[in-house]
C-alpha cells in the first residue's frame, strides 16, 4: 500500500547573519554581496588536466623533491604565491 | 504570528489593510502590535489618532527601519499577533521581514503598474523561502471599483494565476470612502457602521487567520 509523504523543508535551520544580509542588500537593486571563499577548503570544487612539457614537469619533480611536497601541492602554493604576489 | 504587509508597489492600500487588521484583532481582544516599517509613518499616524481614543482596544505601535528581523522575532514573543507596514518598494524592511514572518500579504489594485510587480516579487519570495521556509504568501485584491459591470478584478485574478508562489486569497477590498474616514480617525471598518467594509475585513481574517 503507497502512502503520502508529506514534503519535507527545504531547511529547518535559522538562516545566518550573513545570509541574511546578502539577502537585504539586494533590495533596491542593491549590489549583491560577494561570497567569502574559504582558502582552507577541501579541494573538490574543480578538477583540472595540465599538460606539461619535459622541461616544466622536470622542475615539478624537482620542486617537490626539494620542497617535501606533493606535486600537487607545488602546484597550488606556486598559484597561491603568485596571486599574493600580484595583490 | 507574524503578518507582514507588504509588496513593491507603493499606493496598493498596505497601510490600510495592515491597520485594519490590527484594529480587527484589537475589537476581539487579541494582543496586537502594529511596526510600522515604512519611514512615511502613515501607519504610525494612524495609531497616534487612535492614542486619543481611550474607548478604543489598545494596539501598540513599534517603529523600525533597515533590519527589522530581530525585532519582529523578539515581538512575537511577547505578543499574540505583530502586523508589519513595510513600505511599497523592494526594501531591506521587506526582506528581513519575509525572513522572520509567518505570512506575506500582499496587497495589490487590479491596474497594470500594479500587477507588472509580481514577476520580480515572486523572484524574491522564492529566495525569502529559502530562508525561512515557513513562509505563506498571500495576495488580495485592493481599492477595486465597486461597480460591479467593471472586470478589471477579474482579470487581475486571471493574470496570478501566473504567480503560484502567491496564493489569492478569495476576499476582495473594495475602495470605499469608509476606508480612507477610518484611516483619519484612528479606527478600522469594523469600528464603523458599514457594514460592506466589516464583511470584506471578516473575510480576509477568516482567510489568513483562525478567527
Amino acid at each position: 500500500m503507497v502512502k503520502r509523504r508529506e514534503p519535507k523543508p527545504a531547511s529547518s535551520s535559522q538562516p545566518t547573519q550573513s545570509q541574511i544580509e546578502a539577502f537585504a542588500s539586494e533590495a533596491d537593486g542593491g549590489a549583491k554581496i560577494k561570497k567569502e571563499l574559504d582558502p582552507h577548503a577541501k579541494h573538490d570544487f574543480k578538477g583540472i588536466r595540465v599538460p606539461f612539457n619535459e622541461y616544466e614537469y622536470s622542475k615539478l619533480v624537482e620542486l617537490s623533491a626539494k620542497t617535501g611536497r606533493t606535486k600537487l601541492n607545488v602546484i597550488r602554493w606556486a598559484i597561491l604565491k603568485l596571486a599574493e604576489d600580484e595583490r | 504570528m507574524i503578518i507582514l504587509i507588504g509588496s513593491q508597489k507603493g499606493g496598493c492600500g498596505k497601510s490600510t489593510v495592515a491597520v485594519n487588521i490590527c484594529a480587527a484583532l484589537a475589537k476581539t481582544g487579541r494582543d496586537v502590535v502594529l511596526v510600522d516599517a515604512d519611514r512615511q509613518c502613515t501607519s504610525t499616524n494612524w495609531t497616534m489618532d487612535r492614542a486619543v481614543k481611550p474607548n478604543l482596544n489598545t494596539v501598540h505601535s513599534v517603529q523600525k527601519y533597515e533590519n527589522i528581523r530581530e525585532t519582529l522575532l523578539d515581538l512575537s514573543q511577547r505578543y499574540e499577533f505583530v502586523i508589519v507596514d513595510a513600505a511599497g518598494r523592494d526594501s531591506r524592511e521587506l526582506r528581513t521581514g519575509m525572513i522572520a514572518a509567518d505570512i506575506l500579504l500582499v496587497p495589490f489594485r487590479p491596474s497594470q503598474p500594479d500587477l507588472d510587480t509580481l514577476q520580480n516579487l515572486q523572484q524574491i519570495i522564492i529566495q525569502a523561502k529559502d530562508l525561512n521556509p515557513k513562509l505563506i504568501v498571500y495576495g488580495v485584491l485592493t481599492m477595486a471599483p465597486t461597480n460591479p459591470s467593471i472586470h478589471e478584478s477579474d482579470e487581475a485574478r486571471d493574470y496570478l494565476l501566473d504567480y503560484p508562489e502567491i496564493m489569492l486569497l478569495k476576499t476582495t477590498i473594495r475602495d470605499r470612502k469608509i476606508y480612507r474616514d477610518a484611516m483619519s480617525e484612528g479606527l478600522g471598518v469594523v469600528e464603523m457602521d458599514n457594514k460592506k467594509a466589516t464583511d470584506e475585513i471578516t473575510s480576509l481574517m477568516q482567510e489568513i487567520i483562525s478567527w
